[in-house]
């Protein structure tokens, strides 16, 4: 660790603080004295028992001692013999490889002592004598610098999706991402001009390492133009430019692996990579043992990670705050977000807090999406409410309040899933308590818009677009519970219940609420020759929300296919419910579930016995036949399929999705309906891979 | 210093044991409680902590452990801050405490005996 990236600071002045010790040996009397001691007897402090000595790391035990690996013999080459010089083309496209395997594995959570750091060549890139080599180290250098920026700006990550620590290695501040740019495009024109003169070098090979320094170069690239403190759409242009450029090279990378040193397991050691050189440096908690990944595999990443990029691009063209979430809620649905894309994605819509595209103040943002959803009338200015000062006050502290909870919004769909859960829990009490805040200056406010003429009616205005955004989240946090596979079979009843019975109802009335305000505005917009600028429902006359509620109704049907279907999959026996255990049963599992909706006041939650009454009256309607049961189901699914196919063409991937389910449920009911398949023999299973809230049902 | 006197006087107070029935053994296993300890260890690491805890089979817990790679490196002063460790006795070489420092809780003893 001699070299000029030795981490020694915080080590060097320690024997300074050390007392110095006068050491005396006391080994033969302390195992004399520990046997005067009785079998099992703890010998401690008053201030040290049991408990504390539970939270010890034990010595020597490998799966909690990180510094038992130190001592080993390693096997890789000693840093003073590091080739420096005269290296292969094929040995340069290995390392190449083997290092982007372990960046991808950094990014995949392992920390970088462990991966990257584990190249000897990083200890000291400024002795490289090979210029490829020695320009691609520092651009890796400034890539994890740039990556390490936007985590730690957007701060979506947890400790087990992104270690962010550096291990005090130095990172090259004296040249600037303009000069490394520089640097690798040098490189890329003495590759050429090498190919050029010499005809008989490997062409191919040289080719491959040409290709690698320019990938580098893209990447770091396409990451310093995500990193503007403004963003517009008419900027990712650029941006969009360099991630098809980058894209198109990935296949010829995956090709060229094999242009490395053959063998690759075996000169691993040897080409200067030793996986132990920073054992001493890993933090005192459990060793991690870390599998890097193939490059092949690591170029599939890549491949995968320029793709979610380009889709992120879109993000800019989102002016409002719900086309945003949308597109956050998307593309956490579409793809497995990986760290880079899950802050990129936070700091391009907030580059500064509170900043949207670091242009647009939040508090704006949300006021004009609080105008075009429901237009309260004191956000209407030709209104003249606000001239008012308290009523202007009052508003404004409720956009200031409601700030944070918005941004927490857009910050927990960056979140990884498991998290996200945790967060939207905590995010029902937030809106939970700006629904009381909105209520009240609704009310307020509606004592001045009642005296206007015409008199406008304020109330249910701000608290219906509060209540919208609470629904919202409550439905996104039953829904997170299917994607974590938390739920059992048994308890999908009462989870499709409360979204069928409850959410989705809701939802359907807020929408309406607000579609009603909107046309009646709207009418009145009209008459005044539509003077103001918002012209956002795009026709005269038609429901702003219609989509929107067409596809409530959808789910409304698709949940309630599901609530009937299982109850009479319990009928049949097919799933079994927990009875008799003490604190497993139904009634404690619901309570469990639904928890977090305890925080809410409107809409009220919904109590165990609520789901015992609905679920025992369906059974009796069906006369505990689960034949009519499957019927009913068979009839929801296909209610839905229609509703589904009503919804303007063309057909999001989302909403196709669902229509295979609703199709395939459907066919699967009817049959069960009609008696087939039915009886002890036929296995039940549900298949998450179309729709990973909702389950393809699989008998056989 | 003092508190760890206090310490050490009420861990010998709370024990089920009645103090004039505590062996040589014991008596010599409580005078080193939170006392700074080294301890070598077969793979050839010291481990240098305060010593808070021990039972029959020499499983040994310290607090706030600094682990030194060898021999070398205590000299050197190059360690890893581990925190709480429990070491099992079948791994350990050597054990030392730091006479300096009892003899200086010695000295204080006696002075606030004195006051």
């Amino acid at each position: 660790m001699e070299t000029d990236c030795t981490p020694t600071t915080n080590q060097k002045n320690e024997p300074a603080q050390n007392p110095n010790y006068n050491w005396k040996d006391i080994t033969p009397e302390f195992f004399e004295s520990i046997k005067d001691l009785e079998l099992g007897e703890l010998l401690h402090g008053y201030f040290f028992g049991l408990f504390e000595a539970m939270s010890a790391i034990e010595i020597m035990d490998p799966k909690m001692d990180a510094g038992m690996m130190c001592n080993r013999e390693s096997n890789s080459i000693k840093l003073e013999d590091l080739k420096l010089s005269g290296l292969s083309v094929s040995e340069q496209i290995s390392i190449i490889d083997i290092t982007l395997a372990c960046l991808v594995s950094w990014l995949e959570g392992h920390s970088l002592a462990q991966t990257v750091f584990t190249n000897l060549y990083f200890q000291k890139p400024y002795e490289i004598k090979d210029i490829p080599l020695k320009a691609f180290c520092i651009c890796i250098y400034k890539i994890i610098e740039s990556i390490r920026d936007f985590a730690n700006r957007a701060q979506v990550f947890e400790e087990e999706d992104f270690q962010a620590a550096l291990y005090n290695y130095h990172f090259f501040n004296e040249i600037s991402d303009q000069r490394v740019i520089g640097m690798m495009r040098e490189v890329d024109e003495s590759i050429n001009h090498i190919l050029k003169s010499n005809s008989n070098c490997d062409e191919e090979s040289y080719l491959a390492l040409n290709t690698r320094i320019k990938f580098v170069r893209l990447l770091l690239q396409i990451l310093l133009s995500f990193n503007r403190r403004e963003s517009h759409s008419n900027l990712m242009g650029e941006t969009q430019r360099l991630l098809t450029t980058c894209g198109l090279l990935i296949p010829s990378l995956i090709k060229t692996v094999n242009k490395g040193v053959p063998n690759i397991d075996h000169c691993y050691y040897d080409l200067g990579f030793d996986p132990l050189i920073n054992q001493k440096l890993l933090p005192p908690t459990f060793p991690r043992y870390t599998k890097i990944k193939t490059a092949a595999e690591a170029y599939l990443y890549f491949d995968a990670l320029l793709t979610r990029l380009k889709q992120i691009c879109k993000l800019t063209n989102c002016v409002s705050y719900i086309s945003a979430l949308e597109c956050f809620i998307e593309l956490g649905h579409n793809s497995h977000l990986c760290i880079v894309s899950r802050s990129i994605m936070q700091t391009l819509y907030f580059p500064q807090p509170n900043k949207v595209f670091g242009t647009q103040d939040l508090g704006d943002c949300l006021r004009e999406w609080a105008k075009s959803f429901i237009a309260p009338p004191s956000l209407i200015s030709r209104l003249g409410i606000l001239t008012n000062y308290q009523a202007k006050d009052c508003v404004h502290n409720f956009f200031e309040h409601c700030i944070r909870p918005f941004t927490g919004l857009i910050q927990t769909c960056g979140y990884n899933k498991a998290r996200q859960r945790d967060k939207l829990a905590h995010l029902m009490e937030e809106f939970s308590a700006l629904q009381d805040e909105s209520q009240r200056i609704d009310a307020f406010l509606h004592s001045f818009s009642s005296k206007l003429d015409p008199p406008k009616e304020h109330l249910a205005s701000f608290s219906t677009w509060i209540i919208y955004h609470t629904i919202r989240i409550m439905i996104m946090y039953l829904l997170s519970g299917f994607e974590l596979e938390l739920y059992s079979a048994h308890e999908y009843q009462y989870i499709y219940w409360y979204l069928y019975q409850f959410l989705y109802g809701w939802l359907v009335s807020t929408l309406n609420r607000a579609d009603n305000v909107l046309l009646g505005s709207n009418s009145y917009v009209d008459f005044q020759k539509n003077k103001t600028k918002r012209n956002k429902p795009k026709k005269k006359k038609t429901h702003p929300y219609s989509q929107e509620i067409v596809m409530c109704h959808a789910m409304q049907s698709l949940t309630g296919a599901y609530f009937k279907t299982f109850i009479g999959f319990q009928l049949e026996g097919k799933i079994q419910t927990p009875k008799h255990a003490k604190f497993d049963n139904e009634r404690v599992r619901y309570q469990h579930r639904f928890s977090a909706f305890s925080a809410v006041s409107v809409p009220p939650p919904f109590t165990y016995n609520e789901f015992q009454m609905t679920r025992n009256q369906i059974r009796d309607n069906a006369s505990a036949d689960p034949g009519i049961l499957y019927l009913n189901g068979c009839e929801l699914f296909h209610q839905a399929r229609c509703l589904l196919d009503t919804i303007q063409q063309p057909h999001s991937q989302q909403v196709q999705n669902l229509i295979k389910v609703c199709k395939t449920n459907f066919v699967t009911m009817k049959l069960l309906a009609s008696g087939y398949m039915r009886g002890p023999g036929v296995s039940l299973d549900f298949d998450f891979t179309t729709n990973s809230h909702f389950p393809i049902l699989k008998l056989s | 210093m003092e508190t760890e006197n206090q310490n050490f006087q009420k861990s010998s107070m709370c024990s089920f044991v009645p103090e004039q029935e505590y062996t040589e053994g014991r008596r010599k296993l409580m005078s080193w409680l939170n006392q700074q300890m080294k301890i070598h260890l077969l793979d050839g690491r010291v481990l240098v902590g305060t010593f808070v805890c021990t039972d029959k089979d020499a499983h040994i817990i310290l607090s706030s452990c600094y682990e030194y790679f060898n021999e070398k490196d205590l000299d050197t002063g190059e360690s890893r801050l581990l925190g709480l460790v429990m070491i099992p006795g079948r791994h350990i070489i050597s054990i030392h405490t730091d006479v300096q420092q009892t003899s200086e809780q010695s000295i204080n003893t006696s002075n606030s005996d004195q006051t």
